[in-house]
């Protein structure tokens, strides 16, 4: 007991005393969580919404006003209107090659084009409409580019408006417009509408962790290897389990600090809503660092240097991330790459803090998000004895 | 004597089996994984993809709602009972759900979702207007004409493949660099070198090199296999992809060399490179374009490369326009940049150990 003591001491302390371990243990998560949330908390909140939108009315002056209506309608839902949500440029007829090619460039997302008969067009159907006959609507062009994002966002949106207009005509022309019953409902929801910092903070209590038990176990472990450290142990009456424990406890130690440090961080500093302190989270994180702890030896045992570790972690770490839908849902995937995240310890892991911290019921079940990290904890376990007792020999 | 150095960097490269992974097959894996979940996101072939699992008690809604909305990218499953509505959303077979019982619309978002069902809920109120619009009877008035302002294969996975190939080059670039120069400054190499009459310069430029035609074969090969999976359908104009890739790569083995200026150990290099790779990714308008990020936020993507560098490789696969003037000013920049940093950088840290 004494020995595991000493060992726990010693690897703890050294942690504490060395600045990269540092780096990795809070630096490197409270960076990424303030980094995250900086930079997607507005996501897709429609006052955040910045798209760059041309408009060309060549109706010119045909003494009616329905294209400036429509144009005063379009420079209402742009900017520095409250909730606006483009940029608008009015240009002027002949520049439609120029504004084109703004497309292309992507200087800018979406082109309207007001068409010449545009006025005169609307008065025909509205003649037409009290008489009770059929026309064609007005058509109004938009350029734009579909393959990219912002450009297909920005004709959507568009798209979604000239609902609003032909309502707005409508009403204007005395028709009487009855609204659909529309409600919402959310599945899986446990607090009200999380906000980004909620979404993504039992994320990054994944990810940190999962670092170090890469960067914290494996390198070090590596390093005792390659410089014959556990052999000069074996000729000691040293037992091998107090290393073990010793080593293994000053980590889950570390990992427990981590958590709370970014909890508080989350809770005071990013104004997260999520449930903290929930004793089944602490269990679960509790766990999730002892397949970590786990996946650190494994991964120690089976390189050659802490140099390899490096090069293993900067491969694996970020895919592993990204298929664990921690920083954007995962949707859409195809079988060969739904393969990774079903295997991929961090997403079963991601999805049981966000229920047990209060985000969303878990989109796998709560067995499976016990039971596969298991597998790794049992599997990374198996390799990292059978290697040590081969190199004991 | 710069031969004899290339000669040996040659060697110790390809005997380093960690930086071949590196240069070699890190780019085609992340392209892979990272183009696949994006792909996921964005759908393969508009900007906005949507699955609507979709229950209706009435046929006549189900076949309005399909017609209005298909122009906008929305692509509806419609299922028999309400309960396999919420059981394909669970299964994550789409992203949103809509049951339409009695006259009354109810969309169905799911939490684990987060943010994005933003966007969704976006959409309902497109759909909920058609709808509006075909019960009062509302005449069309205006009717939009969306024209694609480029003809060709415009697919979103086309658009996005050259911004995760050029994230995927540059953190190869510049942790592969910072990795094989850290660790030289940790294990004493370089403090041995000053002894000889090798120059430092030289030195990382040999090294640099070596690493530059390994680097290149690999964005090479990654845009071919990004061709085979994701059926990109790249017009490459492989002369100007050849230069202005080849000027991304120095631009990257430059940082990695400055990075290593920084500290003699090697894991406080890893943590700078991390750090600016992060950051990197995150501004790079290829996981989220511009339009959504806060006004502070884009000043900070316009001061990084990154976000250069996919523009130029979208302009060189035949994806988007860049202007002739910008695109020969970026890749000068890179490629001098790159050179002077590895060049400045090998001569600093040649000196760093010698003191």
């Amino acid at each position: 007991m004494k020995i595991l003591w000493e060992f726990f001491k010693i690897h703890l302390f050294s942690d504490f005393r060395n600045r990269r371990s540092i780096f990795w243990v809070i630096i490197f998560p409270v960076l990424l969580l303030s980094l995250l949330i900086l930079t997607f908390s507005n996501l897709g909140v429609r006052g955040s919404l910045n798209f760059n939108v041309i408009v060309i009315d060549e109706s010119g002056d045909s003494g009616m006003i329905f294209s400036q209506k429509m144009v005063d309608i379009l420079k209402s839902l742009s900017f520095p209107n409250k909730d606006g949500v483009f940029n608008l440029t009015v240009m002027s007829q002949g520049d439609e090659s120029k504004a084109i090619k703004s497309i292309m460039y992507g200087e800018s997302d979406l082109l309207i084009i007001i068409p010449k008969n545009f006025d005169s067009q609307i008065a025909r159907e509205v003649l037409l409409q009290k008489i009770g006959f059929n026309s064609s609507p007005a058509t109004v062009e938009t350029y734009y580019l579909p393959n990219r994002a912002s450009s297909s966002l920005a004709q959507g949106l568009i798209e979604g408006f000239i609902g609003q207009f032909n309502i707005f005509f409508a009403k204007n022309f005395g028709q009487a417009v009855q609204p659909v019953k529309v409600k919402n409902k959310t599945l899986g929801g446990i607090i009200g509408s999380p906000s980004y910092t909620d979404f993504v903070t039992p994320g990054i209590l994944v990810i940190a962790p999962f670092t170090t038990g890469l960067l914290l176990v494996a390198p070090k472990l590596a390093m005792m290897r390659r410089n014959r450290i556990m052999k000069r142990y074996n000729s000691t009456p040293m037992n091998l389990l107090s290393f073990f424990f010793g080593f293994t406890f000053s980590r889950l130690l570390i990992m427990i600090l981590q958590y709370a440090g970014l909890a508080l961080f989350a809770f005071s500093v990013m104004k997260t809503q999520i449930n903290l302190f929930s004793p089944s989270a602490l269990i679960y994180y509790l766990f999730s660092c002892a397949v970590y702890t786990a996946i650190g030896f494994a991964v120690g045992y089976a390189v050659s240097g802490p140099v390899a570790v490096s090069a293993l972690s900067s491969v694996v770490n970020l895919p592993l991330e990204f298929l664990a839908g921690i920083f954007f849902p995962l949707f859409n995937l195809s079988w060969y790459i739904q393969i990774f995240v079903y295997a991929n310890p961090l997403w079963y892991a991601t999805n049981a803090m966000r229920q047990f911290l209060g985000v969303s019921i878990s989109p796998s079940p709560m067995w499976m998000n016990i039971f596969v990290p298991g597998l790794w904890l049992f599997a990374s376990l198996s390799f990292s004895l059978v290697k040590s007792l081969n190199e004991r020999r | 004597m710069p031969f004899e150095l290339l000669r040996k960097s040659f060697y110790m490269f390809i005997r380093d089996r960690q930086a071949i992974i590196m240069f070699f097959l890190l780019p085609i894996i992340m392209m892979i994984i990272l183009g696949f979940v994006i792909a996921g996101m964005s759908g393969s072939t508009t900007g906005v993809n949507v699955k609507i699992v979709t229950y209706s008690d009435s046929p006549e809604f189900a076949s309005l709602i399909s017609k209005e909305a298909s122009n906008i990218g929305l692509n509806f499953i419609f299922v028999k009972t309400p309960d396999d509505v919420e059981e394909l959303l669970k299964a994550g077979k789409a992203q949103m759900g809509l049951l339409i019982n009695k006259g009354v619309f109810t969309f169905v978002y799911d939490q684990s979702y987060g943010q994005y069902n933003n966007y969704l809920k976006d959409l309902q109120d497109i759909i909920a207007n058609n709808v509006n619009e075909y019960l009062s009877n509302v005449k069309s008035f205006i009717k939009i004409e969306p024209i694609p302002a480029k003809k060709g294969n415009l697919t979103v996975i086309g658009f996005v493949v050259p911004g995760v190939i050029a994230i995927a080059i540059m953190i190869a670039g510049i942790f592969g660099m910072a990795i094989v120069s850290g660790n030289y400054r940790q294990n004493g190499v370089l403090k041995r070198m000053n002894v000889t009459p090798v120059n430092g310069g030289y030195f990382f430029l040999s090294l640099s090199l070596i690493r530059f035609f390994s680097s290149l074969l690999s964005a090479i090969l990654t845009v071919l296999i990004s061709e085979i999976i994701f059926s990109t359908g790249y017009s490459i104009n492989w002369f100007y992809f050849i230069i202005f890739t080849s000027s991304g790569i120095l631009l990257s083995l430059g940082f990695g060399t400055i990075f290593s200026i920084f500290s003699r150990d090697l894991w406080t290099i890893l943590n700078l490179s991390t750090i600016f790779s992060i950051v990197m990714m995150l501004f790079s308008n290829v996981f989220f374009p511009y339009s959504i990020m806060p006004a502070y936020m884009r000043i900070i993507s316009s001061m990084l490369p990154i976000s250069y560098f996919a523009q130029g490789l979208r302009y060189v696969l035949g994806i988007e326009m860049m202007h002739t003037e910008n695109f020969l000013i970026i890749s000068t920049i890179f490629a001098f940049g790159g050179i002077t940093m590895i060049i400045l950088g090998g001569h600093l840290i040649f000196k760093l150990e010698k003191n």
